[in-house]
């Protein structure tokens, strides 16, 4: 019986949809090899990243010196460089998204579960806060306050709670409706309860696709800032001030804004086609089509 | 709908009132002042340059007096520029901003729009395919990238069009920011129409506009493509808001003299009056589109048209 026709979770049955999908599985390994990649360079690679070489100021790549992407003016080596500016990429990203993470499903569960009144003062702030220009927010921040990624993730994080507060609130919402919430409030069980333990874990699908989103648009607003030479400062160094630099030496060196801008389009890339995947292997609705 | 509109703009005051009043606080605040430069002033020359701007007065002061010149329309003498009022600087610069940031925009939603519903309606042909793929690179490829590239290739190696510079709006110079500002968008409302008109071209009064003879063009035009932009349509709001203020990238690359480029170095000069009334201005446009995006959302889903 059970045992010839195993019981598959929901969550077995997503892992299944996500590992056909090749496009996103591919992602997954590009990403999953450029961070090792990213760690082992900064770890164990042959250059600091602030190791000066005098005598190789602004090499196109080169494989027998090792610089396998060449060095900029300052002599550094721009590989372990433009590894730097990954690791240092996905953890504003990650962080950020962590930080709206937190804010967002508190803000938008408490909203949609209280309902009524409460709710639509938290939903009008809200969109209050969307009226702000936050490009100028960050900037105003970081400018006045000091240029640090602590402060940039923190800054960054604090604006993108607000679109994942309402998606949390709306699944919120059509979740409040259900059987089990009703059944569970009427076992008397107290509202944080049912926050904690009914809602929110059936918020995950929804909460893991849209932090593939998120992570991207941190990482362009990080390299935003860092482009105007507002974030990560010298000799630590991000993939947006890399391609600063690089732009400003199109013309001579090509290669210091080819390689960063390669890697940072890749993952971009690579996180939109996770999101798609992951939507479409957490979405209970794909499953008549598979 | 006036009742819709005017409710908006009620709730729209307390929304820049809130906007200005944390600006303010947050700009002074924070550590530096706008005479703090690399010399030591002399103590006198500093509390006449303090008195002069009004900042030897309490901070409560200098809200209220700011908030009082506001409401009257005068937003005060820039701090960095003597004897200029930022009011002309930003009726100077704005335009250039303004200018750049609609042109992208009508590019990007033109450009994505078409794009999108030819996608959807040729699905799964090589050219949805290959489209499918460039639009996802687009999106992938930040503004600040595609614009050295094109300056690169239109401006350097083909020498067709100028690599910088206003030059009072000449249309030549305002081509290849928009280009670059429009692009990511454009790619990014493709998709997004892609997969609506897809979603819609299945639903059931699709089928019947069908079963009725009516021809393809047609039914896309009249039954498919207005519901289709509800999702769109959504997204036009962040994506003008997103396009206005990301023009800062832009207007540094190429250097125009907008209001991006002015509010950064607003910034980093602590010219608090500039900064405070460029957030004000573009708080303002922003309540503005999104209001315009509300009305153009009821306008397309009767079954949401406000005030009914």
């Amino acid at each position: 019986m059970s045992d010839t026709v195993a019981a598959r979770t929901p969550f077995q049955r997503a892992q299944d949809r996500f590992t056909r999908n090749r496009p996103a599985l591919f992602a997954f390994c590009w990403l999953a090899i450029l961070a090792l990649l990213a760690g082992a360079a900064l770890v164990l690679g042959p250059h600091g990243y602030d190791q000066i070489y005098w005598d190789r100021i602004g090499e196109p790549p080169d494989l027998s010196t090792g610089h396998i992407f060449g060095t900029d003016y300052n002599g550094r080596d721009l590989f372990a460089r433009t590894m730097l500016g990954v690791v240092v990429s996905f953890s504003i990203g990650i962080l950020s998204a962590i930080v709206s993470l937190v804010i967002g499903v508190i803000y938008g569960a408490v909203s949609g579960y209280v309902g009524g009144r409460t709710d639509l003062i938290m939903m009008r702030i809200v969109d209050g806060l969307y009226a702000v220009p936050f490009m100028f927010f960050i900037i105003i921040v970081v400018v006045l306050f000091g240029r640090s990624i602590v402060l940039l993730f923190i800054a960054v994080g604090a604006i993108q709670w607000l679109t994942m507060a309402r998606i949390v609130r709306a699944q919120t919402l059509s979740i409040k409706k259900s059987d089990y919430i009703t059944a569970a409030r009427f076992s008397g069980a107290p509202p944080w309860r049912i926050l904690s333990r009914h809602v929110a874990p059936n918020l995950t699908g929804v909460l893991i696709v849209y932090l593939t989103l998120i992570i991207p648009d941190v990482i362009l607003i990080e390299s935003f800032i860092s482009f105007l030479g507002l974030g990560v400062q010298e000799p630590m160094t991000s993939l947006g001030v890399l391609i600063a630099d690089g732009a400003k030496e199109i013309y001579t060196a090509p290669w210091l804004l080819a390689f960063p801008s390669l890697t940072l389009m890749t993952i971009l890339f690579a996180l939109s086609l996770l999101g798609d995947g992951l939507r479409d292997a957490l979405d209970p609705k794909s499953e008549a089509i598979s | 709908m006036i009742r819709f509109v005017l409710q908006r703009l009620a709730f729209a005051i307390p929304t820049l009132f809130a906007v200005v009043t944390a600006t303010f606080f947050l700009l002074r605040l924070a550590p530096g002042g706008p005479f703090d430069g690399d010399r030591e002033l002399a103590p006198e020359v500093r509390a006449s340059l303090d008195a002069r701007y009004g900042l030897d007065k309490s901070l409560p002061e200098q809200f209220i007096s700011y908030i009082a010149g506001l409401l009257r329309g005068d937003f005060g003498p820039s701090f960095r520029y003597k004897d200029v009022a930022v009011s002309d600087i930003i009726a100077d610069q704005l335009p250039v901003s303004l200018t750049i940031g609609a042109l992208a925009l009508v590019l990007a939603a033109g450009l994505g729009v078409s794009l999108g519903a030819l996608m959807a309606a040729r699905h799964n042909s090589w050219f949805d395919r290959t489209s499918t793929g460039v639009m996802s690179a687009l999106i992938a490829v930040p503004s600040f990238v595609t614009a050295p590239l094109l300056a690169l290739v239109f401006g350097v190696l083909l020498g067709w069009l100028p690599v910088g510079g206003w030059n009072a709006g000449n249309p030549l110079n305002l081509i290849l920011p928009v280009v670059a500002l429009g692009l990511p968008n454009a790619a990014y409302i493709a998709r997004l129409t892609r997969a609506s008109v897809l979603e819609t071209l299945s639903a059931d009064h699709v089928i019947v506009a069908r079963a009725k003879g009516l021809s393809p063009s047609t039914v896309m035009r009249r039954h498919v493509l207005p519901p289709a932009m509800l999702p769109v349509v959504s997204y036009v709001g962040p994506i003008a808001v997103m396009v206005l203020t990301g023009s800062v990238v832009i207007e540094k690359i190429f250097g125009l003299p907008g209001t991006g480029l002015a509010f950064l170095n607003g910034a980093l000069n602590r010219d608090y009056t500039l900064v405070m009334g460029l957030v004000v201005v573009y708080a303002g446009l922003i309540v503005l589109v999104n209001l315009l995006t509300d009305l153009a959302y009821g306008a397309l889903n009767p079954a949401l048209r406000v005030g009914k």
